[in-house]
C-alpha cells in the first residue's frame, strides 16, 4: 500500500495555478464562459427545449449554441448572441457586478437546481 | 451536495515544469484547467474540452477519508471517474470523486505538456496508473 499523501487544498492550488496577472485573466475569462454556458443550459432545460429548438428560436447555428453551453464561447459578438438566445427563451440578459462570494453561492444553488432537473 | 477542490501533491513539481517548458502558453493553459475543474460539480460531459479518455469505477474503490483536520482517516467506498484531456497544449487528468452523502471532490491529478506526454504512457492506458494516485491521497469531504 502506498504511503498516504495530503492533497493540495484550494489555496495551494491558487498559488500554483493563478500566479500571474495573465493567468488570472485567462481564468476569469474561462470561468465567465463556463458560467454563461451553465446559465443557458439551465434555462433551456427549464424551458424543456432541445438545443436544436432553442437555436432555431434564437436564429443561431446549433453548433454555436452548443459551444456556448459547453463554455467554449463563440467568436465575434458573444453578448449579441447570448441576447438572441435569451430572447429565444422569452428572457432578457441582465448584467450585474456582484460580490464574488455571492456569485459562488448562486452558482452552487444553480448547480443543485440543475442536478434536481436532471434527476427528475 | 458539497463540492471541494484539491490537487495531487505531484503538481508542485509538474506545474513549474510546464511553465518552464512553455512559458508563453503554460500559465494561461493551467489557469483554464483551474476554471474547468471548478465546474466539476456538474456533469463533465457537458463541458468543453471533451476528455480523450475516461474510466469510471462505480464500486470497489475505498478511499482514506478525513472528515476534519483532527479526525483520524477512515476507509470509505467512493465512486471515482478519471478524465484525461489533451488540450490547450497540455495533457492533464482530473478525478471526480463522489462520496456517500453527496460530497463531491474534483481533483487535479497531473499536468504535463503534450510534447512530454508524447514520450509517456498513452492517454488510453493512463487511468489505472492514475487510480493509484487517487488511492494514495487522504480525501477531505
Amino acid at each position: 500500500m502506498a504511503d498516504l499523501k495530503n492533497p493540495l487544498n484550494q489555496s495551494a492550488l491558487d498559488a500554483l495555478t493563478l500566479g500571474t496577472e495573465e493567468a488570472r485573466a485567462a481564468y476569469q475569462e474561462q470561468r465567465l464562459a463556463l458560467d454563461i454556458g451553465r446559465t443557458i443550459r439551465h434555462e433551456r432545460r427549464l424551458a424543456n427545449l432541445t438545443q436544436m429548438e432553442l437555436a432555431a428560436r434564437a436564429g443561431i447555428n446549433q453548433g454555436d449554441l452548443s459551444r456556448l453551453e459547453t463554455g467554449q464561447g463563440v467568436r465575434g459578438a458573444t453578448i449579441a448572441i447570448v441576447e438572441r438566445v435569451a430572447q429565444g427563451l422569452g428572457l432578457e440578459v441582465a448584467i450585474q457586478f456582484v460580490d464574488p462570494t455571492v456569485k459562488r453561492a448562486r452558482a452552487k444553488k444553480l448547480g443543485e437546481q440543475e442536478e434536481a432537473v436532471r434527476s427528475s | 451536495m458539497s463540492f471541494r477542490l484539491i490537487g495531487h501533491p505531484d503538481l508542485e513539481q509538474q506545474v513549474p515544469k510546464v511553465f518552464a517548458e512553455d512559458p508563453k502558453h503554460g500559465p494561461v493553459a493551467v489557469a483554464k484547467i483551474r476554471a474547468l475543474i471548478e465546474s466539476f460539480r456538474e456533469d463533465p460531459a457537458e463541458l468543453a474540452p471533451a476528455p480523450v479518455a475516461q474510466v469510471e469505477w462505480t464500486e470497489g474503490v475505498r478511499l482514506n477519508v478525513q472528515r476534519s483536520e483532527d479526525a483520524k482517516s477512515s476507509l470509505v467506498a467512493a465512486r471515482v471517474t478519471i478524465y484525461i484531456y489533451e488540450d490547450w497544449g497540455l495533457r492533464f487528468a482530473i478525478a471526480r470523486v463522489e462520496f456517500p452523502e453527496h460530497a463531491v471532490v474534483g481533483a487535479l491529478l497531473m499536468v504535463e505538456t503534450q510534447v512530454a506526454a508524447a514520450t509517456g504512457i498513452a492517454s488510453q492506458n493512463l487511468s489505472v496508473a492514475l487510480l493509484a494516485k487517487v488511492e494514495e491521497l487522504i480525501w477531505p469531504t
